[in-house]
């Protein structure tokens, strides 16, 4: 046990890692084909060109090697492309958004609600022709742990979007209302059990003012 | 507060007339620094053509268009500087300029993370400052003034974070408990000229033999360009010129000379960056000033400081003395700029600033981990395999003994290394934080608490995933904390603890 002394039960948390992913639109594996597809057509394009352009067939068999390379490499990208959309989902849970993806390195973020900071639903060409969206989470200081989802119907991507921002609103509407009348009754309270607080008040404040100065004079000297 | 009233903010005003100099200087700057080579190929073709008395009616040509951009872009930013305005209403900082294409930039004040000051030799003798707001948040709206008036300055980051903190005390009670507690900027530490050499000797000696190599070499490039040292063989020459015997010393007064450079370098680099450097702890968080011409100061505020992390050196460890690091949230992905660094820094200093940032981690017991052997036979395999296979390839082809020796000495050198890497990487994991301690030859420390988390992350290879270890990465608005083969089990542990705490906790995380 990694944890001690704990109120709560550490195996009574809920687990990332046994929620059952939700896979992506089955129409998003057309889409990642047809983007293999047309990234190879333009390099077997560039191939035979090369063949007949520049001097590549005067090296003995280094032509047949490249065309070698780049079946092995369609291959690849078609068995990999499958593997990862098997792999890819994202679990949507009460306070958090979980995604899985990745076959060479299977990575798994999770992003609560209450960090993110804002959502965008976004659309590529070759997702428009199958009315796919990908939903994207920005969170603050740089984009090392933004998220984004593709291959969402229209209605997934903005119910999710909706739902999220919910959230973050919610979280923050209910901690500024507990903790504003947490504040009001602290005043209340002061008003009514001491009268003469001004004057210390004044004074208190007049000493830090002092102080301030102070610090600032000799921050001065001493440059 | 009476200084705040000497200035009504809320009027739209430009910068100080002194902005147009330096706006025109950093462009000069950046001409020079993107265009060097083709500067230095006009410069030199001029001097060729003064000597060979030879006119080319290219060279004219391009010295013309440089003059031209140069003086288009000047008039720009003069321009610029006139259609540039700043003010302060209520609750933003607003910044209005463009020529053609008007531009409104409002930053509400509780967007503001820090409010940082800078001066350099001419911003000194004009007793103006360069100001720089940076807020968080991916949209990366930051608004910066190049010159104005020191007090001025003053006046407006006092405004903007007493504002701030009042509209703030309304919501985070305790933020404004810790203000009150502390009102006064105490100064925690301050490198005289002892410390400062100190710092300087025991800095990281590398980028220093980068620039002298870099320098070096292009000497030898231009010496060889004009022919004075006989191209194929440089070594003869030398070796002509001092005698076969001391052809050996030569290279022992080479590589002497090498170190001492290195050493002069960082040193002379440390004195400009941190001369003078003064770390105070002021009533919102922590304050640096320090710089001898370019005189620097950077503000970090308690809530916005992510995570703190410290650093020793063999050398370091001869002085006692660690380099500390302030991490804090900020707009632009993370640059060496947006984290403060304070070289020097005794246990004293560092233990003063870990409780400031961790207060609750005197009563917090740590449990201590170690991460997985396994990741030793995977650094032998990759930092040690493919470099040793060059090499004997290099070696085969070479016929070269030496080339040999060092493909197998390699791999074993980093075995021996990897195991201390193993053995050093510890992370020591609570209930409120994480203390992670990795390192080779020195030791590197971080501090995380988990409410500072905005993200959680596990990633497994092939091979991990088959030996059931993860990666696990932490990421928050101020950079990603990462832990390398985590047992798998341990690692979802402690990802949905994270996630538990980040989820329940309340506090606002910057």
């Amino acid at each position: 046990m990694i944890f001690e002394n704990h109120e709560i039960n550490i195996d009574a948390l809920p687990k990332v890692e046994t929620g059952t992913f939700q896979q992506l639109d089955e129409n998003y594996l057309v889409v990642r084909y047809i983007g293999s597809f047309i990234f190879f057509l333009i390099l077997g394009f560039g191939l035979i060109m090369s063949y007949f352009l520049t001097d590549v067939t005067e090296v003995p068999g280094l032509f047949w090697g490249l065309v070698g390379l780049w079946i092995a490499w369609a291959i690849a990208s078609f068995v990999l492309t499958n593997l990862g959309y098997k792999i890819r989902g994202y679990i949507l849970r009460d306070k958090d958004l979980v995604h899985r993806k990745g076959v060479i390195f299977k990575t798994m973020t999770t992003i609560p609600f209450n960090r993110v900071q804002h959502c965008e639903v976004s659309q590529g060409i070759i997702q428009r022709m199958f009315d796919l969206h990908t939903l994207q989470i920005f969170t603050a200081g740089g984009s090392n742990s933004d998220l984004s989802i593709p291959g969402l119907k229209a209605d997934t991507a903005q119910r999710i979007k909706e739902f999220i921002i919910n959230k973050t609103v919610e979280e923050t509407t209910i901690e500024t209302a507990f903790l504003e009348t947490d504040a009001e009754n602290e005043i209340e309270v002061v008003a009514s059990e001491d009268t003469a607080s001004p004057e210390i008040i004044k004074e208190s404040n007049e000493e830090v003012e002092n102080l301030k100065f102070n610090t600032e004079k000799s921050v001065e000297s001493r440059e | 507060m009476q200084k705040e009233d000497a200035y009504n903010f809320s009027i739209p005003k430009r910068q100080s007339p002194i902005a147009i100099f330096l706006i025109v200087q950093k462009l000069i700057e950046q001409i020079i620094r993107q265009f060097w080579p083709i500067l230095l190929v006009v410069i030199l073709n001029n001097l060729d053509f003064q000597t060979k008395g030879s006119s080319s009616s290219e060279d004219p040509y391009m010295t013309r268009i440089l003059f031209v951009l140069g003086g288009i872009s000047a008039i720009g930013s003069i321009i610029a500087y006139f259609k540039f305005y700043y003010y302060i209403t209520d609750d933003e900082f607003v910044i209005e300029k463009g020529l053609f294409q008007k531009k409104k930039i409002n930053i509400p004040f509780d967007r503001i993370q820090t409010i940082n000051f800078e001066q350099n030799l001419i911003h000194q003798a004009f007793n103006v400052v360069s100001l720089e707001v940076d807020s968080a948040g991916s949209n990366q709206k930051e608004i910066s003034l190049q010159a104005i008036k020191r007090e001025e300055a003053e006046a407006i980051r006092a405004f903007i974070m007493t504002e701030k903190a009042k509209s703030q005390s309304v919501v985070q009670k305790e933020t404004q408990e810790v203000i009150i507690e502390e009102e006064r900027p105490n100064i925690l530490m301050r490198l005289n000229p002892f410390d400062l050499i100190k710092v300087g000797i025991s800095q990281n000696h590398i980028r220093g033999l980068g620039i002298i190599m870099g320098f070096g070499f292009w000497i030898f490039q231009t010496v060889i360009d004009f022919d004075f040292i006989d191209e194929n063989n440089p070594m003869d020459m030398v070796e002509h010129e001092l005698g076969l015997g001391s052809l050996l010393s030569f290279w022992v007064y080479l590589i002497l000379a090498l170190i001492i450079f290195s050493i002069l370098i960082s040193l002379i680099l440390t004195v400009f960056q941190h001369f003078d450097l003064r770390f105070f702890r002021t009533k919102a968080g922590f304050k640096v000033v320090s710089g001898l011409f370019t005189k620097r100061e950077e503000s970090a505020n308690i809530n916005k400081i992510q995570f703190i992390r410290w650093e020793d050196s063999i050398l370091k460890r001869i002085f006692n003395i660690f380099q500390l690091g302030l991490f804090q949230a900020s707009s632009a992905a993370v640059n060496i700029r947006q984290s403060i660094n304070i070289p020097g820094c005794y246990a004293d200093q560092i233990n003063t600033v870990r409780a400031t940032y961790f207060p609750e981690e005197a009563n917090l017991n740590y449990s201590t981990h170690q991460i997985s052997p396994l990741i030793i036979g995977r650094r032998v395999l990759y930092l040690g395999g493919i470099p040793a296979l060059i090499l004997l390839i290099n070696a085969f082809f070479h016929q070269s003994v030496f080339l040999g020796i060092a493909a197998l000495l390699w791999p074993i050198g980093i075995f021996f290394t990897s195991r201390i890497f193993h053995k050093n990487w510890k992370f020591h994991v609570s209930e409120e934080g994480i203390l992670t301690e990795n390192g080779i030859i020195g030791t590197q420390f971080t501090l995380l608490k988990w409410y500072k988390v905005q993200a959680v992350k596990t990633r497994q290879s092939i091979y991990q995933a088959k030996k059931q270890v993860a990666d696990l990465y932490f990421y928050t608005a101020a950079g990603t904390i990462k832990i390398p083969y985590v047992p798998l089990a341990k690692a979802q542990e402690i990802t949905n603890y994270v996630l538990y705490k980040v989820e329940v906790d309340g506090r606002s995380w910057m």
